[in-house]
């Protein structure tokens, strides 16, 4: 059975939702006309209007920041529709289909660098494949870096091929 | 969430009219290009004079409405079969229901790895369903046990299905209440 990465939603994704509300706008606006011009409606057509004013020499403030509006939405929709979705997980060694969150990852490297000698406090960041562990030290413990490396290797081992780097401040007395 | 593969296609389509319209709009304004002072609009009017225009209108409006409304729809989530069917040598045909499989990986789930709170989804794929597991990681996990617990529901599964027709997958999220703990641990 051959199955996808884990990935996240795609940017073409949240905006075909607004694609489709486009439409719908769209479609009010004929439809408006039709029933407008059957007299179904008492009221004029805002798309006889709309041409009506093409004759005009300038278009009106509000035509042109509609028409600003339509042409950075216009490229934000090329943009999106070319992005691909990312990969939301990490994937973990072993023959399990196991995949982990870069959340996951980071929780379990700050729990484990907290649980190192001489750790007040630890937290942590996934970037990409670099894992950035911020540590407070207690006075006295500046050895404690290598101790956070093996632990937080220690822990992750299996799941994670990462870079770690460690940032330590020591805390006051 | 289901992605239609109509989702890129469309979204680049509505994305050159957009842009083509506010093209249109901003050299009306400053007159980049002068393609306004060439535009004639009788034509134009003439079309939306015309008897059977408004008749066009609304069967447009209506063909708009039915693509929207399906491009909407299509995105939502469809329930995956309720059945299976085994690999069978013979003619007899042997379906499984698959509902019950998922329950019972989430308890073995819950009961192998250091997570909690475990939820499953089926999908359809080709050739079978794969069981989807998504669980909330107890920080105090440690990735030999998560990777235990995974291969071993793995082995469990590919065992019950040898034919494929179902596999797992689990995938691990942070913790619940990441926050809770406000105070530091002192040593």
């Amino acid at each position: 059975m051959k199955v996808r990465d884990p990935r996240r939603r795609p940017a073409a994704s949240g905006l075909a939702v607004l694609g489709a509300i486009l439409l719908l706008a769209l479609a009010a606006l004929l439809a408006e006309h039709a029933a407008a011009e059957r007299g179904w409606i008492d009221a004029d057509s805002w798309l006889r209007e709309a041409l009506a004013a093409l004759d005009d020499r300038q278009p009106s403030v509000w035509v042109l920041a509609g028409g600003i509006a339509a042409a950075v939405l216009g490229l934000w929709f090329l943009i999106g529709a070319c992005l691909p979705a990312r990969r939301s997980h990490l994937p973990a060694d072993g023959d399990g289909d196991l995949w982990v969150s870069p959340r996951a990852v980071e929780a379990i490297a700050s729990d484990a660098a907290e649980r190192a000698p001489g750790v007040l406090h630890a937290a942590s960041e996934l970037r990409r494949r670099r894992l950035k562990v911020k540590a407070l030290l207690a006075p006295g413990h500046e050895a404690a870096i290598a101790d956070i490396l093996e632990s937080v290797g220690d822990r992750l081992a299996g799941i994670a091929e990462l870079e770690v780097a460690v940032q330590a401040k020591e805390g006051g007395r | 969430m289901r992605r239609p593969a109509l989702d890129r296609p469309l979204a680049v389509l509505i994305g050159l009219l957009l842009l083509a319209a506010g093209a249109a709009v901003i050299d009306w304004r400053f007159d980049l290009a002068g393609a306004w002072t060439r535009l004639d609009t009788g034509p134009v009017h003439e079309v939306v004079d015309a008897e059977w225009f408004a008749w066009a209108a609304l069967a447009a409006a209506v063909v708009l409405v039915v693509l929207a409304l399906w491009w909407l729809f299509a995105r939502m989530p469809r329930p995956a079969e309720g059945r299976v069917a085994l690999a069978s040598a013979s003619t007899d045909r042997i379906d499984l229901d698959a509902r019950s499989v998922a329950p019972r990986l989430r308890a073995d789930l819950e009961r192998a790895a250091p997570v909690d709170r475990v939820t499953s989804r089926r999908f359809d794929v080709h050739g079978g369903q794969l069981v989807v597991l998504r669980a909330h990681v107890d920080p105090r996990a440690d990735g030999e046990s998560l990777v235990k617990a995974a291969t071993g529901l793995d082995e469990a599964v590919k065992a019950a299905f040898p034919g494929g027709e179902v596999a797992v997958r689990v995938l691990v999220e942070g913790p619940r209440r990441e926050r809770a703990r406000k105070t530091p641990r002192v040593h």
